[in-house]
C-alpha cells in the first residue's frame, strides 16, 4: 500500500466522517443533543484533523483544530448548544468539506477566514488553555496522532491537578461509581498512554483505590509492550457513568472498562500465565492487594450495583476495502456464469433432458451467487441523500426559502454505479423543487401553509426496482403556464387537447423552462429533459404527480443493477429479441373484434376500453418474414416514457429469463432502437429492444403517414 | 546504580527491561538493585510495568531519589506502596 492508497482511504474516511458529523448536527437540530451525539460529531472532526495533519494539509488541519476546540467546549458543557450554534457548525462543516475537496484537487482553496472568526467568537470566553498552541493535540483525550513527549509532558503537568484533586474526601468515599480499567497493549500503541486516561479520571475527582498488578510476571517473561495493569477507581458522588465512559471512547477497543462495585475486573488480553491471578511468590504484599480489593467491594453494596454492564466486547472491524475494478471483474465473471448456465440448460433440453434435478440446483446456486455478487456493489442511497441538507442550506441562502427535509428509507440499497450517476439528476430535481415548486414564505403564509417549505426524499424497494420520490409541498405545477409556454416554444399546437398528466409531462420536453428568467439555481443550461435522459440512461424511468396548491412529486423508478435484468425473449421473423420485463404489462393474442383500423395502416388494440396503438416490431426492424396479422401473432403491451402504452406485435414469446446486459457501445457502437445485447442459451447474440425509442419512432412514422 | 532517563516512554521501557533482565534475578545478586529516578520528567505505563516486574524478580529493586514527576505519576497509578514508600523510604 503506497502513500496514494492511504491518501485515498483518508479521503474516503473523511467523507464518511463528514456525513457522520452532519447527521449528528442535524440530530442536534432536531433536539437530540445528548452526549453521545456530540461525541460522535467531535470524533468525526477529530479524525479528519488527524488525517489532515498526517498528510500535511495544513489549512485543513488548522481549520479543523478551531472547529474541534469549539466542539470540545460544547462537549464539556462549557458552551450551550443553541440552534444558532448548530447552524454555525453546519456552515463550518460545509467549509470543512470544501477543504477536503480542495485537498483532492476538486476546487479552489476555500476562504475560511470569516468562518474561523465566527467559530472563535462562538467559543468566546471558553477556556482555551488545553488546546491552543497545540494544533495536533486538540481535546484532552490523547489521540493517536500525538507525540509521546508532548503527552507525557502533559501528563506531568496535569499531575499537579490530579494530586491536588486526589486529596481524600472521606465523606464521599463510600458512595459514587466504582470503575475498573484494563488497558490492553493497543492502548499504548501510536503514542497512546493509559496513564493519561487515569489522569482524566482523577480530574473528575476519581481516586485510585487499587492497582491490580497480579498479572505482572517476572522480568524474564515480561513483554514490555503488553499491558499488565488494571486499576480500580472510585469516582466522587454525582459523576455519571457516561462521563466516565466518555473518557474511554477513543480507546474503546484497547481498553476494557467495567463500572459498578460488583463488576469483575476485565481480564487481561495478554497470554498471562494461568496462575497469574494467584499471588505470585514474589508478590511483595499480596494481602495489600486483597485488602484494596475488599475495600473496593465493601464500598456501598446498595444503589445501582445491579446494572453494572459487562465490559464491551472487542469489536474487530468486519469490513474489507476492495478495489472496484476487482469487484467488477467478479461481477463480469458471474454474468458469464449466468450465460454458461443458460447455455447448459438449453443444450440439455435439446438433448431431451428437459428436467434435470441437478440443473435446478445449479440454477438456484447461480442466482444466489449472482445476487450476492450484486450486493457487493450495493450501497445505501443515504450517501446521495446525505448531500441534500447542504444543498438546501445553500438554496435557502440564495432563494430565501427555508426548507425542512424529511428523509425516508435512506438505507435502501442501490448499485454503486446507479448511486454515482443519480446524484446529478437528484440535485437538479431538488433545486427545481425549491426554486420552482416551493413558494416564497409570504406566498405560503397567504395560502395558509407554514412559512417553512417541506421536502420529502423517500427511497423504497419494490419488486426488483427502487422507487425514489422527491415530494415538495409547494404550489404544484401551474398547468396553464406550462401549456402557454409549450405553445410559445412550439412544442405543441395551440389547440392541442391535453390531459393534466400530459401537460405535466411537458416539463420533460427538450427546451422547456418555466422560470420567467433563468435563475442561477436550476437554470444552468440543464433542463428537465436532461434529468429524464439521465434517469433513462440508468435504465430507470421518471414520473410526475402534481396537485395544484399542495405540491409536486417526482418519482424515479430505478433498476437495482445495470448488469442483469429480467427480459422476455420474443421471436420476430428471423430475429430473436429481448424486451426488458420492466416495460411489459401484459401479453395477449387479440380477437379480430378487439382491433380497429386507424388511417391507412394504423391499427389500435382495445384493451378494456382503452385504445392502444399496435406497433409491429418486425416492420420497425425490417425483419424478414414476420407475422403481420396481430390475430395470429402475440401482442405485448408495454409502458413507455412519454408515449404511454403501446402493443408490440411479435411472432411468438419463446422464453422469459434473466439476461446479462452487454453494452453495445463497448463492443460495437451505439445503435438507435437497440438498448444493448445479450447472449442467449444457444450461444447466439440477441438484441435488447429500446422500447421507448422504438415506440416514439413508430408514432412519428404514423404521424408522417397521416400528414402525407 | 541504574538511572532512569528523563522520558520513560515505551522505547525506554524496552531498553530498561533488557538492562534489568541482565542485572536482576541472576546469581550473585543478593541486594535489591538501586534505581535512580531523580531525572525522571515523565513516565508511562510500560516503564512502570518493567519496574514492578523487576521488583518481583530476584532480590528486587530500590528506587532512589524519585523526582516529583515520578512520585506524582506513581501516586496517580496507585503504585506508591510497591515502588516508593516501601522500598525507597
Amino acid at each position: 500500500m503506497n502513500d496514494d492508497d492511504i491518501r485515498k482511504i483518508f479521503f474516503a474516511e473523511s467523507e464518511e466522517a463528514l456525513i457522520a458529523a452532519e447527521d449528528g448536527l442535524l440530530a442536534c437540530q432536531q433536539g437530540t443533543h445528548d452526549g453521545e451525539t456530540i461525541n460522535a460529531i467531535f470524533r468525526a472532526v477529530h479524525s479528519v484533523k488527524g488525517g489532515a495533519g498526517a498528510f500535511g494539509y495544513i489549512p485543513t488541519q488548522g481549520f479543523t483544530h478551531v472547529f474541534e476546540n469549539l466542539l470540545g467546549d460544547v462537549r464539556e458543557g462549557k458552551i450551550e448548544l443553541s440552534g444558532e450554534l448548530v447552524e454555525l457548525m453546519l456552515g463550518a462543516l460545509d467549509i470543512l468539506r470544501d477543504h477536503i475537496d480542495h485537498a483532492q484537487g476538486r476546487r479552489d482553496q476555500p476562504d475560511d477566514a470569516a468562518m474561523l472568526e465566527q467559530l472563535e467568537a462562538a467559543r468566546g470566553g471558553g477556556d482555551k488553555d488545553d488546546a491552543s498552541g497545540d494544533p495536533a493535540g486538540g481535546g484532552s483525550n490523547g489521540g493517536g496522532d500525538d507525540d509521546l513527549d508532548a503527552l507525557l509532558a502533559e501528563l506531568d503537568g496535569g499531575g499537579d491537578a490530579s494530586s491536588a484533586d486526589q486529596t481524600p474526601e472521606p465523606e464521599s468515599s463510600d458512595t459514587g461509581l466504582i470503575v475498573h480499567i484494563r488497558p490492553h497493549a493497543g492502548a499504548m500503541d501510536n503514542g497512546g498512554e493509559p496513564l493519561l486516561l487515569l489522569r482524566e479520571l482523577s480530574l473528575l475527582g476519581g481516586e485510585c483505590t487499587a492497582c491490580h498488578t497480579d498479572d505482572i510476571p517476572e522480568l524474564g517473561t515480561l513483554e514490555p509492550d503488553a499491558g499488565y495493569f488494571a486499576w480500580t477507581f472510585r469516582m466522587p458522588d454525582g459523576v455519571a457513568e457516561e462521563a466516565v465512559r466518555e473518557i474511554f471512547e477513543f480507546v474503546d477497543d484497547d481498553c476494557d472498562i467495567a463500572v459498578g462495585e460488583n463488576a469483575d475486573i476485565p481480564p487481561a488480553r495478554v497470554e498471562s500465565t494461568p496462575g497469574a491471578p494467584e499471588p505470585t511468590p514474589k508478590s511483595d504484599r499480596p494481602e495489600e492487594d486483597a485488602a484494596a480489593d475488599d475495600k473496593a467491594k465493601e464500598a456501598k453494596p446498595d444503589g445501582d450495583a445491579a446494572k453494572s454492564p459487562a465490559p464491551r466486547q472487542v469489536q474487530v472491524s468486519q469490513s474489507v476495502r476492495v478495489d472496484l475494478a476487482k469487484l467488477d471483474k467478479l461481477i463480469n465473471g458471474v454474468g458469464e456464469l449466468v450465460i454458461a448456465q443458460s447455455m447448459l440448460s438449453q443444450r440439455l433440453a435439446d438433448e431431451n433432458f428437459p428436467h434435470v434435478e441437478e440443473l435446478t440446483m445449479l440454477d438456484t446456486l447461480v442466482r444466489d451467487i449472482q445476487e450476492r455478487a450484486m450486493a457487493f456493489r450495493a450501497q445505501p442511497i443515504g450517501s446521495v441523500f446525505g448531500r441534500v441538507p447542504r444543498l438546501l442550506r445553500e438554496l435557502a441562502g440564495t432563494t430565501g426559502k427555508k426548507v425542512e427535509l424529511e428523509v425516508i428509507g435512506e438505507t435502501t440499497e442501490l448499485d454503486k454505479t446507479v448511486i454515482e450517476r443519480l446524484s446529478e439528476p437528484l440535485t437538479h430535481l431538488i433545486r427545481n423543487a425549491v426554486d420552482h415548486g416551493i413558494e416564497s414564505p409570504e406566498k405560503r403564509e397567504a395560502a395558509g401553509k407554514p412559512a417553512e417549505g417541506r421536502l420529502v426524499l423517500k427511497a423504497e424497494q419494490t419488486a426488483g426496482r427502487v422507487l425514489i420520490t422527491i415530494r415538495d409541498d409547494g404550489g404544484g405545477i401551474d398547468r396553464e403556464k406550462v401549456f402557454a409556454k409549450a405553445v410559445a416554444n412550439k412544442l405543441i399546437s395551440e389547440d392541442a387537447n391535453l390531459t393534466d398528466e400530459e401537460i405535466d409531462e411537458l416539463v420533460f420536453a427538450p427546451g422547456f423552462s418555466t422560470a420567467a428568467e433563468v435563475s442561477n439555481i436550476s437554470g444552468r443550461g440543464v433542463g428537465m429533459d436532461v434529468v429524464k435522459q439521465n434517469v433513462k440512461d440508468l435504465g430507470g424511468r421518471i414520473a410526475i404527480e402534481s396537485t395544484p396548491g399542495s405540491g409536486t412529486s417526482f418519482i424515479l423508478a430505478l433498476p437495482l443493477t445495470m448488469a442483469i435484468a429480467d427480459g422476455m425473449i420474443v421471436q420476430v421473423g428471423d430475429q430473436t429479441l429481448v424486451i426488458p420485463l420492466s416495460h411489459v404489462i401484459e401479453s395477449t393474442r387479440p380477437q379480430p373484434g378487439e382491433l380497429s383500423g386507424i388511417g391507412q395502416e394504423g391499427r389500435m388494440l382495445n384493451v378494456r376500453g382503452q385504445f392502444v396503438p399496435v406497433v409491429s416490431l418486425g416492420q420497425m426492424l425490417d425483419a424478414r418474414e414476420y407475422q403481420r396479422d396481430p390475430c395470429s401473432g402475440v401482442l405485448v403491451l408495454v409502458e413507455c416514457e412519454g408515449q404511454g402504452r403501446a402493443a408490440l406485435l411479435v411472432d411468438a414469446i419463446t422464453d422469459q429469463r434473466q439476461f446479462v446486459i452487454k453494452n453495445l457501445d463497448n463492443h460495437y457502437r451505439a445503435v438507435e432502437g437497440v438498448a444493448g445485447a445479450t447472449i442467449l442459451g444457444n450461444g447466439r447474440v440477441a438484441l435488447i429492444v429500446d422500447i421507448d425509442h422504438l415506440v416514439q419512432n413508430a408514432a412519428q412514422k404514423a404521424a408522417m403517414a397521416e400528414a402525407a | 546504580m541504574t538511572t532512569l532517563p528523563a522520558t520513560c516512554d515505551r522505547a525506554a521501557a524496552r531498553e530498561m527491561h533488557e538492562t534489568l533482565n541482565k542485572a536482576i534475578g541472576v546469581e550473585g545478586q543478593d541486594d535489591p538493585l538501586a534505581i535512580d529516578a531523580s531525572a525522571v520528567e515523565a513516565i508511562g505505563q510500560a516503564m512502570l510495568q518493567v519496574l514492578l516486574s523487576a521488583a518481583r524478580t530476584g532480590a528486587g529493586i530500590i528506587v532512589r531519589q524519585p523526582s516529583d514527576a515520578f512520585i506524582k505519576t506513581v501516586r496517580l497509578a496507585g503504585l506508591c506502596e510497591p515502588l516508593i514508600e516501601e522500598d525507597a523510604a
